[in-house]
């Protein structure tokens, strides 16, 4: 928290010394400082260039690499791909081209989620695996609120996820497509 | 349920030219129906049900309410395989809003649409309103917080008269539908991005 109020000062002072900077040449302009317009929209836009937490971190993460993955499993490379290939875990592929792995899939001992084969061959065709892995992570109303992998993990039923995966998609693309007049 | 009046429950006319919205994926038909019983309010065949919403904002929010987790959050990538298609009702339709303060009144507690199960009691209705010649139901969407009601399911015979709607040609793209409607869309992220183990 120090290391947070530290550096937030840090970058205040920073701002303000560019501000006195950007005033002082306002002043020898002889413009007034109410022409840069209102002063809530100015420092949202000031605080916008900052970077955020993404939110596929608080959704997701931490993630694996494979390299940290077969460490923590004591499993081979291989071992890993096949879990992969297997639909029984998902790997995401970073814009550089890394597999990463969402932590969350996995028990305390490694264990992964079960039914994810069937979970995967439902998603794959609609959804990139970053949100095939959302979804298991987002409260369901079908589940009572619970979340996919929390209810699979806690071993509920295992028919309700896949309802509710299958009606999911159903929303998307229907039972069966109409051919309608185009205006 | 069984002894409620249909009659006393409150209709509201969805006209002829009036603008609905449908997201789906880019490569997919605008309409669709469902008759599989995995929607609130499938009927059994030859009767189909066609969801619909009257926001373009609601039906990019049903699509990914489910995948947003708690920050509200999308892929770039996911968002771009969705667009919002604006449907022009072709015909008069007959609804009842089942979610109205009037509803409950008249006697019609529905459960909560949680859980499956639950989309038993909400079909059941649908086949008793389709029945008393409703032509579908209006519903609120869990997935919008301005609490009016966002979406409706028409009922149809695919096998007769004219199709219910007409596409409209302007479409809104995923990103942008999912933007307007609020939810964060992310760019692809690359390692030095995540939290990494």
């Amino acid at each position: 928290m120090d290391q947070i109020s530290d550096y937030k000062k840090e970058l205040v002072d920073a701002i303000a010394e560019r501000l006195d900077s950007v005033f002082t040449n306002l002043e020898e302009s002889g413009r007034e400082p109410r022409n840069l317009g209102d002063i809530a929209i100015l420092a949202d836009r000031v605080v916008a260039g900052i970077p955020r937490t993404s939110p596929l971190n608080l959704e997701l993460g931490p993630f694996y690499t494979t390299a940290s993955l077969t460490k923590w499993l004591g499993v081979t490379r291989q071992y890993v791909h096949e879990l992969v290939r297997q639909r029984r875990i998902l790997s995401l592929t970073t814009a550089d081209r890394h597999k990463v792995y969402p932590s969350f899939q996995f028990g305390g001992k490694g264990a992964v989620l079960p039914h994810m084969p069937e979970l995967v061959t439902i998603f794959e065709k609609q959804l990139e695996p970053a949100t095939q892995a959302m979804w298991l992570v987002t409260p369901n109303q079908d589940l009572s609120g619970e979340t996919p992998a929390k209810w699979l993990r806690h071993g509920r039923p295992s028919k309700a996820v896949i309802a509710s995966a299958q009606k999911y998609v159903s929303k998307i693309d229907g039972d069966d497509p109409v051919v309608v007049v185009t205006a | 349920m069984t002894g409620l009046d249909l009659a006393s429950l409150p209709v509201r006319h969805l006209r002829k030219g009036t603008t609905v919205y449908r997201a789906h994926g880019e490569g997919a038909a605008p309409l669709v129906t469902a008759v599989r019983h995995r929607g609130p309010f499938d009927l059994s065949r030859p009767r189909v049900t066609a969801y619909l919403a009257t926001e373009a904002s609601a039906a990019i929010a049903e699509i990914l309410g489910p995948v947003a987790g708690r920050t509200r959050a999308v892929t770039e990538e996911q968002a771009r395989r969705f667009v919002v298609s604006s449907l022009i009702i072709r015909r008069p339709f007959k609804l009842a809003s089942v979610d109205h303060a009037k509803a409950r009144k008249a006697g019609l507690v529905l459960p909560e649409r949680k859980g499956l199960p639950a989309f038993a009691m909400t079909r059941s209705l649908a086949a008793r309103l389709d029945s008393a010649g409703f032509d579908g139901v209006f519903y609120t969407s869990s997935f919008v917080d301005h609490g009016r009601v966002t979406l409706m399911a028409l009922f149809d015979d695919p096998g007769c008269g004219k199709p219910m709607v007409e596409v409209a040609s302007d479409f809104v793209p995923g990103v942008e539908a999912a933007i307007e409607a609020g939810f964060e869309v992310t760019p692809a992220h690359t390692r030095a991005h995540l939290d990494i183990i």
